[in-house]
């Protein structure tokens, strides 16, 4: 690329920190989140989860009932063992093979839908549920 | 960037073109400058990694190395940000150790480099650094969720894509204003290798 060229798009790009055209982006892409955030929640009222749905590389491994299945368990992901914990109508990840871990911190997931991953080991713990309306109204 | 270490012969017998800073440079110059700018994504990406994440969610990150790209995309241009983007992102994967995390970190700093040089060639005009580095952060946050669906096989994880979304804003911003503050700092720096005078 010639030097003026480059040299117009720097003075362009940096003769301010901030641009109305930057704010109308930075809305933008917010406004696009929020969007995206909003809309499963009208699938919300499909109700609590009912069932933990465990996937190890996108294949599904177990299934445990919330309630009845409340307890510890243990999966082999791809590094190592995953191990998790059903109680209180929800699912949390007590342990991971993995150098993060995120999953941990991610804490308990309680609603139809919510997922904890651990990425690098490659385990899904996925929330579905029975309960709830299958369309809205309105 | 201070040229301290710059080593060995480049320092004279350049014909400046033009004026301006980094004009008009040989092409063993410009190899230097890649290789510089690659040296700063990857200290900036290998620092970035021991900060505690920021939220729990994967892919989550400042992006600090994404200010080399942006000053390599100024500087030097597309292509030479594309280089530094791609070899900084690889070299850096290989230092993490981790398959996935090489072919995350890549897929999103090429994403990142296409939708800012794009913004770059086509339409500068009306935004600033900042904008320029929120489409960048943007890219790369939503080119790493694809890939990181793709690649686990779970398309549950789109359930992050807003919130890195929201992430992506002010880590963009944040880059950005560092890369505008830098680059007026470094116009008035010289091509014949001397330091600033500050």
């Amino acid at each position: 690329m010639r030097e003026e060229a480059r040299q117009r798009r720097r003075e362009l790009l940096l003769r301010r920190l901030f641009t109305p055209a930057d704010l109308l982006l930075v809305l933008g892409v917010l406004a696009l989140a929020v969007v995206l955030i909003l809309e499963p929640w009208g699938r919300a009222a499909r109700g609590s989860a009912s069932e933990v749905v465990v996937e190890v590389n996108g294949r599904e491994v177990m299934r445990v009932s919330l309630g009845e299945g409340d307890g510890e368990y243990e999966v082999e992901g791809f590094r190592g063992p995953s191990r998790f914990r059903v109680e209180s109508g929800g699912v949390r990840m007590v342990d991971s093979d993995c150098p993060d871990k995120l999953c941990v911190g991610m804490g308990q997931v309680s609603r139809t839908g919510q997922a904890v991953v651990c990425l690098p080991n490659r385990v899904t713990l996925r929330l579905e549920g029975s309960g709830g309306v299958d369309a809205v109204q309105r | 960037m201070r040229c301290r270490d710059k080593g060995t012969g480049m320092s004279g017998g350049l014909k400046e073109k033009e004026r301006g800073a980094w004009a008009g440079m040989d092409p063993a110059r410009r190899v230097g400058y890649v290789g510089l700018l690659v040296a700063l994504g990857l200290v900036l990406q290998v620092f970035e990694s021991t900060l505690p994440p920021l939220l729990p969610i994967p892919g989550a990150r400042l992006g600090l190395a994404n200010l080399a790209t942006v000053i390599a995309l100024f500087y030097l241009g597309p292509l030479e940000a594309l280089e530094v983007t791609a070899v900084r992102t690889l070299l850096g994967g290989l230092l993490r150790g981790s398959l996935m995390g090489l072919l995350l970190s890549t897929g999103g700093g090429i994403a990142a480099w296409c939708a800012m040089a794009a913004l770059y060639l086509l339409a500068p005009a009306p935004f600033s650094v900042t904008g320029l580095s929120v489409v960048g952060a943007a890219a790369h946050n939503t080119a790493q969720i694809s890939l990181a669906v793709l690649l686990v096989g779970y398309g549950g994880l789109w359930h992050y894509l807003p919130y890195l979304l929201l992430v992506a804003v002010p880590t963009g911003c944040f880059v950005g204003a560092a890369a505008g503050k830098l680059g007026r700092a470094l116009v008035p720096l010289s091509l014949s290798g001397a330091s600033g005078s500050r």
